[in-house]
């Protein structure tokens, strides 16, 4: 059998030559690491940029992979198996291999693993072409510090990952390409597949009943951060293979899908039978996953380059208590705990600078980090049953009606119904969430974030009431479903500020957080967790807006008896010693910025506007849209101004950088000379870092949200 | 020649039930024979020859080859074989070569088969040219040695020499006969071109629409249906019926006997001269493309 199929295959090849499909396989594997190269020899030179990096050639691979496995490894599968086809549709191709001493499965069989070979000769190219590219650019226009290394593990994974999840794609795209004679359909519904995957990566949706999807699903940035070595993708795409390989050998066994599936009692039975397994496999492959807690809650991890921290601290999130100081030992870290532990967003740190500022953890999570040090920052990677609460807490819903508020103003009522349908579509979202890896959150993470977009929508409902006046039933049953969610708060969305800012304001008539309203309602609630929560939030939130020390301390003092937690006043004096470290409250430091027109600026020339400050370096460039995006949004307001400092190039690099990028027209770009100092000083741990200077030059919030997130409109509508 | 190649026994065949496109056949294909399978276009040759190779679904086990019922005997028994159905088959973007070579490689045999074949059809000098650029005579030439490939004991030929001009129909009709005497080859060969089988099958069948109407040797077909008949054209020809054994009376001015014997022909020339007779011409009046013509008309 085995020996047949190698003839057949070999065969198969014979038959093949001539048809280009090498050439093709190289030439589109050729075109990103070419397209790079030639970028790199004709682009601006832009010194002084250096961020953190594995190795060259794993950077050069991360970043380009995505589209060879997204569009070009798909369109040569499309196109190659269309051709390898056409050669037995046309003249009796197929005819002149039935009447020879060859099983038609192994004809079969032999097609499709040619199809295969080939791939694998196009993956290999691209991998070459760009490793050969990298180096060459490397060479004569790279920095002379760059790693060269490159991990066989990491190369290995990356490669089968593409090659196995391109299985079921060569099998889906060899059926079609059988059934259908002509050139154009199979090409078609090739093309199909790729448009159905560029609408999954716009929407962030997930399309695993589509067998060309699985190559996007095994693309994944970083690879070092999957929890298994092979995972969903295969799966998705060894079941596909199957299920194509069994269905389209049976049709091409009959040249007919009545004889093969239909025929009789016996093959009726057999396809009913074959579609009960196939149909099961697939709801237990593309089922999502949430992964069983451990026994024991677990991090552990390795650190990689210079000047590595000799301790990791586990920072809780209630009273910022270092809850572990765990060491390193030749760069690694190992810290386990049977002990009960509160699900909440906890702090990796180390003496120098945040490991982690956002880590989901509960009893029985495990992270395995590893962690690449540099001297513009750190770059981890991340194994974790904890993936789909790291992605979505980023993961904004129902942003794109709010967008649109201006719009209604004179329809509430439509406003509040397409808030409505909003609220479906964001629950529908959260329900079928699922990461690359096919987990989905657990439901603590997934309860929280619920109850954390309830807050957003019901905020957004009475902001819009309050503008558009009058009283509405759309709108009360709007509010009384989504404050229905938030009948019974989680212990996390009772420890969630945009929760607790909430509540708050809905002691005050207008919501404003200011007003003794809130103090009121506050310390008259009953004395127990909730109270303790709400009035340490109100507390540490409004010592911001206090001129001074003096008058922060006295704030504290005045409520520090109404505890019943005596850790909620202890809580509040390391707020206050954070805040004067950090500035908050303060006047804004008096430092100089150049402008591109060469002219130096102080934060005294923006008097009489608010300003949003974001400091950049090179390592932080991807956040860079988001802001200039929230500076062309608020551009109309004539109190609020964006201004986008760079901390790390030199003058010459800091040009260079906005002429490539043309980021400078619809932005006011500011260079600070000595801006790594000042970042350390201001013990800013990691960027792009936001800070709200409010119009007399006094911070008004030193930790901004970031552009992408709602409460970062929150906290410009506090001051517009 | 006792032993069949191919025997088929009450063969009922088409795509669905109603419409029937074979129709109770049964085929005897001898050994070492050269079998002529006739039938006008659209009579079922394609289709019989089709349902032989396996490549029409056949379930009620009435087709053997080799003595193997075909379920069975495929794909093995295409070692011992070799197929040109319909238009040759072949991958128009590799070489004469190649085409063979993919052939060879599947079949496991040596160069050398390629080069024989090649030269024998005549194709050896147009071997590296790709086969778009072939005319269809060459094509037809290297699809016949793609079936050789291999030195095969049966060969299934649907219509050879379609597309050849007359010096090549002939060349492949030699080359069919000298196989066929040499090595013992069976050719199992359909053509509608009559005249080309007539001078080189030692067996046939005739199918019409979708019937087999005779099948046999030559000489049964012959002995059979006698289709060497000769016509006198005469004056007065009632008046000499008496001299003639055997003869029939077509008109008042013509006879027919049934000889193909030219010294029987001579003779009874002599006897009617003799006996006053003005005898205008004599003519052999029916060929095995009349008698065929006629055969598959009465359906």
């Amino acid at each position: 059998m085995i020996n047949d199929l190698r003839i057949a295959t070999r065969t198969e090849w014979i038959k093949i030559k001539g048809l280009g499909l090498i050439w093709a396989g190289a030439g589109l594997a050729l075109i990103i690491p070419l397209l790079k190269l030639v970028g790199k020899i004709f682009g601006p030179r832009i010194p002084g940029l250096q961020k953190t990096s594995v190795s060259l050639f794993e950077d050069a691979l991360t970043e380009d992979t995505g589209a060879f496995a997204k569009f070009f490894i798909i369109l040569f599968i499309v196109v190659a198996t269309n051709r390898i086809c056409q050669i037995d549709h046309k003249n009796g191709g197929w005819l002149l291999m039935e009447t020879q001493p060859v099983k038609k499965l192994n004809i079969y069989l032999a097609k499709y693993i040619n199809i295969v070979f080939l791939t694998f000769i196009s993956i290999f190219f691209f991998f070459l072409f760009t490793v050969l590219f990298t180096a060459l650019g490397q060479w004569f226009f790279g920095d002379a510090d760059a790693k060269w290394g490159l991990s066989f593990t990491w190369l290995l994974q990356n490669f089968m990952k593409l090659l196995v999840s391109s299985l079921g794609i060569s099998s889906f795209m060899l059926f079609v390409s059988m059934v259908f004679q002509g050139y154009i359909w199979p090409f078609l519904i090739g093309i199909l597949g790729l448009v159905l995957n560029l609408v999954s990566f716009i929407r962030k949706e997930f399309y695993p009943f589509s067998p060309l999807h699985t190559e996007q699903l095994a693309f994944t940035p970083d690879i070092r951060s999957l929890n298994t070595f092979m995972g969903f993708s295969e799966m998705l795409s060894i079941f596909w293979t199957l299920s194509f390989i069994l269905i389209g050998y049976l049709w091409y066994s009959q040249k007919s899908f009545k004889r093969a599936f239909v025929f009789d009692t016996r093959t009726k039975i057999r396809t009913v039978l074959l579609l009960a397994v196939l149909g099961g496999l697939y709801y237990i492959i593309q089922k999502p996953k949430q992964v069983a807690p451990l026994a024991a809650t677990s991090l552990s991890g390795k650190f990689e380059g210079k000047d590595l921290p000799k301790e990791l601290y586990l920072i809780e999130p209630e009273f910022n208590q270092t809850l572990a100081t765990i060491p390193l030992v030749d760069g690694e870290f190992t810290w386990n705990s049977s002990d009960e532990l509160q699900a909440g967003f906890y702090k990796l740190t180390s003496d120098d600078r945040t490991v982690n500022a956002g880590l989901f953890l509960g009893k029985g999570d495990f992270y395995r980090f590893e962690l690449f040090r540099g001297p513009s920052g750190d770059v981890s990677f991340i194994k974790t049953n904890r993936k789909a609460e790291i992605e979505l807490q980023s993961m904004p819903f129902g942003l794109e009606i709010f967008d649109f508020q201006q719009l209604f103003q004179d329809r509430p009522q439509v406003y509040y119904e397409e808030m409505n349908k909003a609220w479906e579509r964001s629950l529908k979202k959260l329900k079928s969430y699922r990461t690359a890896e096919n987990y989905t959150a657990a439901d603590d993470f997934a309860l929280f974030k619920r109850q954390d977009m309830a807050v957003n929508f019901l905020k957004e409902a009475e902001s819009f009431h309050k503008a558009n006046a009058g009283e509405d039933k759309t709108h009360k049953e709007l509010v009384a479903r989504l404050e229905k969610e938030l009948e019974n708060p989680s212990e996390l969305t009772l420890s969630n500020p945009n929760y607790l800012a909430f509540k708050l304001s809905s002691f005050a008539p207008d919501g404003n957080r200011a007003d003794s309203a809130v103090w009121k309602g506050v310390t008259a609630l009953e004395n127990g967790r909730m109270k303790d929560k709400l009035l340490s939030y109100q507390v540490a939130t409004s010592m911001e807006k206090l001129p001074d020390f003096v008058a922060r301390q006295q704030l504290i003092d005045q409520y520090s008896g109404e505890f019943s937690d005596p850790r909620y006043a202890a809580k509040l004096a390391r707020v206050l010693s954070d805040q004067q470290v950090s500035l908050k409250g303060l006047p804004f430091p008096d430092i100089t910025f150049l402008d591109t027109e060469n002219e130096a600026k102080t934060i005294r020339d923006f008097k009489g506007k608010y300003v949003v400050i974001e400091l950049w370096s090179k390592d932080s460039e991807s956040s860079r849209p988001a802001f200039k995006e929230m500076a062309v949004r608020y551009n109309w307001y004539d109190n609020l101004a964006f201004a986008s400092v760079n901390v790390g190039l030199d003058e010459e690099g800091w040009k260079a950088y906005l002429k490539e990028r043309k980021q400078g027209k619809n932005l006011e770009e500011y260079l600070l000379s000595d801006g790594e100092a000042f970042v350390k000083e201001a013990k800013i741990s990691k960027l792009p870092h936001y800070i709200l200077v409010d119009d007399k030059g006094f911070i008004y919030e030193f930790n901004v949200p970031a552009p992408g997130r709602s409460e970062f409109r929150d906290l410009l509508r506090t001051v517009l | 020649m006792d032993e069949n190649i191919i025997q088929i026994e009450n063969l009922s065949f088409g795509f669905s039930p109603k419409k029937l496109i074979l129709k109770n056949i049964s085929l005897k294909v001898p050994k070492g024979s050269i079998y002529g399978f006739i039938g006008a276009n659209g009579a079922g040759k394609s289709t019989t020859m089709r349902v032989i190779l396996g490549v029409y679904p056949e379930v009620n086990h009435t087709v053997k080859v080799f003595g193997e019922p075909i379920e069975t005997a495929y794909p093995e028994t295409f070692r011992k074989m070799g197929t040109l159905i319909d238009y040759p088959a072949f991958y128009d973007h590799l070489s004469g070569l190649d085409n063979l070579r993919a052939l060879a490689n599947l079949r496991q045999l040596p160069h050398e088969n390629m080069d024989e074949a090649l030269k024998l059809v005549g194709m050896w000098d147009a071997r590296s040219i790709k086969m778009k650029k072939y005319s269809l005579g060459m094509k037809q030439r290297l699809a016949i040695a793609m079936a050789l490939l291999g030195k095969p004991q049966l060969l299934i030929l649907d219509e050879p020499v379609n597309g050849l001009d007359p010096n090549g129909m002939v060349e492949i009709r030699q080359l069919l006969v000298d196989l066929n005497q040499k090595t013992g080859t069976t050719i199992f060969i359909s053509s509608h071109l009559l005249q080309e089988l007539e001078k080189m099958v030692t067996h046939l069948a005739i199918i019409a629409d979708g019937e087999v109407k005779f099948q046999g040797s030559k000489e049964e077909l012959s002995n059979r249906y006698g289709f060497d008949k000769v016509e006198i054209k005469l004056k007065n020809a009632p008046d000499f019926l008496k001299y003639i054994d055997h003869a029939r009376l077509v008109d008042q001015n013509t006879v027919e006997i049934d000889t193909g014997d030219i010294d029987i022909i001579a003779r009874i020339n002599r006897t009617l001269i003799e006996n006053g007779a003005e005898v205008y011409r004599i003519s052999a009046v029916e060929s095995f493309e009349k008698w065929f013509m006629e055969i598959t008309k009465k359906n």
